[in-house]
């Protein structure tokens, strides 16, 4: 039997969505054959980066079992969550969290923000009494900056967006996951704030050995908060490595195009050349050519991108590419 | 079954701190209390054989003996009154209580799960609710040979359930995709509690408010059978009495206090379930 | 004089049930000719409010409660509806945010310019004129003349946008107001809509004031910066001042606020929220979150607007 040394294990995922009327029915394709793991023996930050219609948001939606795959396999500790039904499930929430990009969407308004923290306590039993509940919750609002008293009770519409943001990760400390999935959850904040929550999953972590998967189309946060990164574009991924060495060294023309053009806080570094956007825009996901996705704005497109699907080839241990230039 | 008890305890909280300072609620719940005690306790004082075909003189004007003096066919009209509606509210109820849990079931369920599923349920909902149902009931009604008020009251019902299901699956599909739904599937809520503690509290005063609505509609259509003919004919409501007034002719013959009370008492009725009515969406609209 | 626009000492409230929100209260600046003044400042700091009041687009419950500004020597506010509508757009346009919703969905993109040119043009004006000049509008954005014939629901996000500069520089103005014009936008598109902004000013010569909450992206192109906090101004400086000496210590903790890519800069968020504007804090209106208040002066005086020079105000007791 095979050790299975990976938390998770994402193998060759793909996901078709069928749009359309039943009369003209049309597969999009938001997520195409996508690889990467979270390894067991250490806590890792693995970020995903991406325009809209890159499918990260997808691939979060099928590791939480929001929607099933088309193809492919996602294995926790060895195991296809697609099997997992009721009391198995459960166990699989108990070690796999998430954290939402809207604060307001992710509670409940007819409902006090109490029951957010109070319900996994009761359905994990992660307390036996009410006074050992109470003490969880405090020392959880406590992790990211929150006091008690000034949270419990109140509904979410006294808090602000980022005290919500901040008990969605308090619920988050309170499970205790191995591996919490955080799909753009500073997004829809102010930079002052999202300074702490950047901080914050930094320390979940250091201090509690919990990984993350950090989904964001910024790609300063991403370059601040991950170890390692994975580029994705219309649906395909593109390149995966350590985050330092693909921000400083992208390989993938991509890649290269989006680290180019992050705006840097810094007036001595501006962007240099201009770029040339598309005359007219096409939906691309519907239907592609079984080739390369970006041959269209590539600037290094050779004759070969255009009929054959470029592989994943390993440049070293941690870096991979999916470009015919390395092959 | 401890999921059907939080659902009433919640329904209950969210309930109680708004409405008792409706004041419509307040006045038409009041009114309709009142009718319920008066009926109930009537119908247990009263001998039974005040309802026995002449008991009393026939047609006599209200007096000591007969508060509201008798029918055509001897019967004490007060009585007769208390019965029916006792009677018509028992309608009302059966009508409500499986059009609202009925249809707020099928909404839920189907817009919960959504898919096919909830396609060819849609289609259903909207079939029985594009289908003029007093046509249909007539003609239900004219066909089967009904013996039971409640029997007629489920028939009633088959209409009603429509108009609850086509609400809450709309609620419901819309509120399913919200993240919210999705933090308490990961919290390890199942589906049933998931539609019992985000989904309903949406929907409970939509839903008081269609109960309430049901409850009228079902006295009425009963009302409306009752008048021509075809509704449970061995036994008093309203609009059996209404019935018995337009065959003995009592407003050509001067029989005020038969037609008169009747009108009035179902007056009562509506007004006051109006008002509470009024109140609940007055309630809804300040959420 | 290089000045074009000069806002002074304008105040601009929004009446509401529950009191009154100072969301303008009490700003003074200055836009020279053909610069790009850039105003940042976090969510409900009033700088929306700012651009509507500059162009008087303040709807009930919102209004100018006193103020002057100045634009080629007229006063705006002072202005009646006539005399407007010869300035908006044809000397100062607007690109509002989530412009990309204000584009008409049942109508194909020439009859949105169409309608746009002939408001705001006096005498009549004919489609077959037009249709050259939007040919070449769609031109100067990058995009392709067949987009004039297509509906906003055909086109992506970018797209749109580029529509909307597009219209706004229809009349050459002297002066475009950009309200966030990049947020929802992916991260190369920004860059080619920032750039295409740029662009406009070298050519055009006209000047930009480029509203964004995006400290990265007010580096790239603007020259001189105003940051606001609480309806206030509380600095402003040349673009290399304000990122390389701030002086105002929100500034400061601003500038620590934003990740910088390629370093390793550990940031640091702000403690404390943005105060009520109906009930703002007495005294300087960031001296609650401040690390550097003094105590018995910021918590109860109101820091004046202090010259450091020409190009350089601080609203800070720091600096008296």
């Amino acid at each position: 039997m095979e050790i299975n040394s990976n938390l998770l294990e994402v193998k060759n995922l793909t996901k078709i969505f069928y749009v359309g009327s039943i009369f003209r029915r049309q597969e999009l394709i938001a997520v195409d054959n996508v690889s990467f793991h979270i390894p067991l023996e250490r806590p890792l930050i693995f970020g995903i980066i991406g325009e809209s219609g890159s499918g990260k948001t997808t691939v979060a939606r099928l590791i939480l079992g929001f929607i099933k795959k088309t193809s492919g396999e996602i294995l926790f500790k060895g195991k296809n969550i697609e099997k997992f039904k009721g009391k198995e499930l459960k166990n699989y929430y108990r070690e796999v969290q998430a954290i939402f990009q809207d604060p307001f969407g992710a509670f409940n308004m007819l409902h006090s923000v109490d029951r957010v923290l109070k319900t996994p306590i009761k359905k994990f039993n992660l307390a036996h009494s009410n006074n050992e509940a109470m003490e969880l919750i405090s020392k959880s609002l406590e992790a990211v900056g929150l006091n008690a008293e000034n949270v419990l009770g109140k509904y979410p519409d006294q808090l602000s967006g980022g005290e919500r943001q901040r008990v969605m990760l308090a619920r988050t400390f309170l499970i205790r996951p191995k591996l919490i999935v955080a799909d753009e959850p500073t997004s829809m904040l102010d930079a002052s704030l999202k300074a702490d929550i950047l901080n914050i999953i930094k320390d979940f972590k250091e201090k509690s050995l919990i990984s993350f998967i950090y989904i964001s189309h910024n790609i300063s946060e991403v370059y601040y908060v991950s170890d390692m990164l994975m580029t994705m574009y219309l649906g395909s991924q593109v390149e995966i490595g350590i985050t330092k060495e693909v921000v400083k060294e992208p390989l993938h023309p991509y890649t290269r195009m989006l680290m180019d053009s992050v705006p840097v806080a810094n007036p001595e570094q501006k962007w240099r050349e201009k770029i040339m956007l598309p005359a007219i825009e096409v939906e691309q996901r519907i239907k592609l050519a079984r080739a390369c996705k970006f041959y269209d704005r590539c600037p290094k497109r050779m004759n070969i991108c255009h009929t054959k699907i470029p592989p994943l080839i390993d440049i070293s241990k941690d870096h991979k590419v999916a470009c015919f230039l390395y092959s | 079954m401890s999921v059907l008890r939080k659902l009433s305890f919640n329904a209950i909280n969210i309930k109680a701190g708004r409405f008792l300072s409706n004041k419509w609620l307040c006045t038409g719940l009041t009114f309709f209390v009142v009718i319920i005690m008066i009926s109930v306790i009537g119908v247990i004082l009263f001998p039974s054989d005040y309802m026995r075909i002449g008991r009393f003189p026939l047609e006599r004007p209200p007096s000591k003996e007969n508060i509201l003096g008798t029918d055509s066919m001897g019967r004490d009209v007060f009585f007769s009154l208390l019965m029916a509606t006792e009677k018509s509210l028992l309608v009302g109820l059966i009508v409500a209580a499986v059009g609202t849990f009925l249809g707020a079931i099928i909404g839920f369920t189907s817009g919960y799960i959504g898919g096919i599923f909830d396609s060819i349920t849609g289609v259903i909902i909207d079939f029985f609710i594009s289908v003029p149902s007093l046509l249909f009931l007539i003609l239900i009604s004219a066909l089967i040979k009904v013996m039971d008020i409640r029997q007629v009251a489920l028939i009633i019902a088959i209409f009603s359930w429509a108009g609850a299901a086509r609400g809450v699956r709309a609620q419901t599909l819309s509120l399913k995709e919200r993240d919210f739904i999705n933090v308490s599937k990961i919290s390890g809520m199942n589906s049933m509690e998931i539609i019992a503690f985000d989904i309903m509290p949406y929907m409970a005063q939509w839903l008081s408010a269609h109960f309430i609505n049901s409850f009228l509609g079902g006295i009425l259509a009963e009302s409306g059978l009752a008048i021509l003919g075809l509704s449970a004919m061995n036994e008093m409501t309203l609009g059996m009495m209404l019935y018995w007034s337009i065959t003995y002719n009592a407003l050509m013959r001067g029989l005020w206090w038969w037609w008169g009370s009747i009108i009035a008492m179902l007056t009562l009725v509506f007004t006051s379930l109006y008002m509470m009515h009024i109140g609940l969406d007055k309630a809804i609209r300040k959420m | 004089m290089d000045e074009l626009l000069s806002v002074k000492s304008l105040f601009a409230y929004y009446e509401t049930p529950t009191g009154v929100v100072r969301a303008v209260d009490g700003v003074d600046l200055r836009v020279d000719k053909n610069e790009s003044f850039g105003i940042c400042g976090e969510s409900g700091c009033g700088k929306s409010t700012l651009a509507l009041a500059i162009l008087k687009l303040l709807k009930y419950p919102g209004y100018i409660k006193s103020g002057e500004i100045i634009f080629e020597n007229t006063d705006i506010i002072k202005l009646d509806e006539k005399s407007l509508r010869e300035i908006r757009w044809k000397k100062i346009s607007y690109i509002p945010q989530s412009s990309m919703n204000a584009l008409n969905p049942v109508k194909r993109i020439f009859d949105q310019f169409f309608d746009v040119i002939k408001d705001h043009t006096n005498g009549s004006v004919r489609k077959s004129e037009v249709k050259q000049q939007v040919k070449g509008l769609l031109e100067s954005v990058g995009l392709s003349p067949e987009v004039a014939n297509m509906y906003p629901c055909e086109l992506s996000g970018g797209m749109k946008q580029r529509v909307i500069v597009a219209m706004s520089i229809a009349l050459t103005p002297s002066l475009i107001i950009a309200d966030e014009p990049t947020t929802a936008l992916d991260v190369i598109v920004q860059r080619g809509i920032i750039q295409l902004l740029q662009d406009i000013k070298n050519k055009l010569k006209n000047s930009l004031i480029l509203i964004s909450h995006d400290m990265a992206v007010q580096a790239q192109i603007s020259d001189k910066i105003a940051v606001m906090y609480a309806g206030k101004i509380a600095e402003i400086g040349k673009l290399n001042e304000i990122f390389h000496r701030p002086l105002h210590p929100y500034t400061r903790a601003l500038i620590s606020a934003v990740p910088l890519i390629k370093s390793d800069k550990i940031i640091r968020g702000i403690p404390g929220k943005p105060p009520s504007l109906k009930n703002p804090p007495s005294g300087c209106r960031f001296n609650p979150r401040c690390p550097e208040s003094l105590q018995g002066k910021c918590d109860v005086e109101d820091p004046p607007l202090i010259e450091i020079n020409d190009d350089r105000v601080v609203a800070c007791h720091l600096y008296v």
